[in-house]
């Protein structure tokens, strides 16, 4: 594995063994299973990833049956979190994406910034958390994207999407301006802007891609939404805006402030010593549930921290360059070593067809899903396995308001808060009583749920 | 050594104060980021600590007196500025350990 950075490549490789893994973030006390983890080895370049807060903190499991070492967390917030740029992690480039009076006058400050006011409507997720943008010039009113800077390089194609609604303008336009770096014109490169995209009074989510031209000067993108040519006073309503690499709009991802997932041409410093820097091809291998995951062409920040996206890692590979076929070839042989093998599917009707199978709490019901409504905390249950084992539990949740998570016989174990495809947790049952349990302010649905043991 | 996690909340007002407290009852050099402005529940915010045994019963017992001495005596043994009783006490008045959080937010 260390001839994959024989040539003097930044990154780092973070096995799962617990020989590299200590309890306090000095590196000084062995972790032991099911203690928490502070420090982990790079066994590659000696970049080694360190955590002090313990709250922040995984816990080192094995899995019973196969005895692999891996990391688990079951908080969004846990440190060590490996943030992929996929649709694994962080997919959302921009901060404050229901805040828009965060937001900065748009195309690099170049244009008039619409006045914003804040939580005027109630937002597609049910939240007075929509925003209305009032139009300040009647053909360059647009609002942007605040720091931090979110990186880019030539050729990159970006998706921007948002939900918009007017009762009083017929078009609006997105704009994905690029530049050298930061917001202020001077830096500024060009843009594109949509086409006028028709809009009504209802909440409509659109969305526009472009790929960036073929500039090697580009270091930066901003997102744009615009009034395009309007009448000064009139308005719209905005919330949930993304933008993303590629070309698809993904499921939208609430991201409230803090760094965007991609890279940073900046050294990583100390705190993050994993020190890939100036790079826009890194590649991320990291073990999961499912395998061994590549991701090509992935982008690191600052802040890129090891720890599990769900509730669940294991070795973590990071090079700041495309693998040779051969190479991902030998990290896929080397890291399946710490692949937890899943038991069966336990959940029985899973799909929730019938009104069967499932002790339903207070606001529960089932019909095609599992549906509950607001108004006291319950739990959505099956008996099965056995106390004091690991489970993973994935499930499709649609979210109006509160969180749902597994529920692991005592508590609610992960806290999704918004309509997710699979959603993934991790947990060590307390008793045979385990499913779901939402909050007491949850509404939503769950569906196709599944429940393995993680052997 | 170490127990599971312990969900805990505080009002999103104490936010600082918390974090002064889990640095100085962290085992280790941080906590100054237990908890984190962004993971709230209504206006709470909200963090999963894991304790070790013993220091999880004082938490949990929530006695006055106890808080005031294990919390002084941490923030002694971590050569830190120690949290004026008046603090300690709002912060163990207003903490929500568990099952707490859900049901009365």
């Amino acid at each position: 594995m260390q001839l994959l950075f024989a040539n003097g490549e930044n990154g780092g490789y973070w096995p799962a063994d617990p020989q590299y893994s200590f309890e306090d973030s000095a590196g000084t006390l062995a972790a032991s299973v099911n203690g928490v983890v502070g420090y982990r080895m790079d066994v590659a370049l000696g970049k080694h990833a360190v955590q002090a807060t313990t709250a922040n903190k995984p816990y080192l499991r094995r899995t019973p049956t196969t005895d692999k070492p891996w990391y688990d967390s079951n908080t969004a917030t846990g440190a060590m979190n490996v943030t992929f740029a996929s649709a694994m992690g962080r997919r959302n480039l921009l901060t404050y994406t229901e805040n828009f009076s965060a937001w900065i006058a748009g195309i690099y400050d170049q244009h008039a910034r619409p006045t914003v006011t804040s939580n005027t409507d109630i937002a597609p997720d049910g939240s007075l958390t929509a925003d209305t943008l009032t139009c300040t010039h009647v053909e360059a009113s647009t609002i942007g994207n605040t720091t931090p800077t979110i990186a880019a390089s030539a050729n990159q194609v970006f998706t921007i999407s948002c939900w918009v609604k007017s009762s009083n303008i017929s078009t609006f336009r997105f704009c994905i301006a690029y530049g050298t770096s930061g917001y202020s014109f001077g830096n500024h490169l060009g843009y594109t802007f949509s086409l006028p995209i028709t809009i009504i009074n209802s909440w409509v989510r659109y969305s526009f891609t472009t790929q960036l031209p073929n500039n090697a000067s580009i270091t930066t993108v901003h997102a744009c939404i615009s009034f395009g040519s309007a009448t000064v006073g009139t308005t719209m309503q905005v919330w949930g805006a993304q933008l993303e690499l590629g070309s698809t709009p993904t499921d939208y991802q609430k991201i409230v402030a803090g760094p965007s997932a991609v890279l940073d041409p900046v050294a990583l410093t100390a705190t993050y010593p994993q020190n890939i820097s100036a790079t826009t091809n890194c590649t991320i291998a990291c073990v999961t549930p499912e395998g061994v995951v590549i991701a090509d062409n992935q982008t690191v920040r600052t802040t890129f921290n090891i720890a599990p996206a769900f509730g669940y890692n294991s070795d973590v590979l990071i090079i700041n360059r495309a693998l040779t076929p051969a190479e991902k070839a030998l990290v896929t042989r080397v890291m399946q070593r710490s692949v937890p093998s899943l038991g069966s599917n336990l959940a029985v009707n899973g799909s929730f067809t019938t009104d069967t199978d499932w002790t339903k709490g207070s606001g529960w019901s089932i019909d095609g899903t599992a549906a509950k409504s607001a108004g006291t905390a319950s739990n959505l249950t099956q008996t099965l396995g056995v106390s004091g084992n690991q489970y993973r539990v994935t499930a499709d949740i649609a979210r109006t308001a509160g969180t749902v998570g597994a529920y692991n016989g005592t508590a609610q174990i992960g806290a999704t808060a918004a309509t997710e495809t699979a959603a993934k947790y991790a947990m060590k049952t307390t008793s045979t009583t385990v499913g779901f349990r939402g909050d007491a302010s949850f509404a939503g649905t769950v569906d196709n749920a599944v429940i393995q043991e993680i052997l | 050594m170490w127990t599971e996690r312990l969900a805990l909340s505080i009002p999103l007002t104490l936010i600082a104060e918390a974090n002064t407290l889990g640095a100085i009852i962290d085992q280790d050099s941080g906590g100054s980021l237990t908890f984190d402005p962004n993971q709230t529940v209504g206006d709470y915010v909200v963090a999963y600590v894991p304790f070790t045994e013993t220091m999880r019963g004082v938490v949990e017992r929530r006695i006055a007196a106890e808080w005031q001495a294990a919390i002084a005596q941490r923030a002694e043994q971590k050569g830190m500025e120690p949290l004026s009783p008046e603090t300690i006490e709002l912060l163990r008045s207003s903490l929500k350990i568990g099952d707490e959080i859900e049901s009365e937010i």
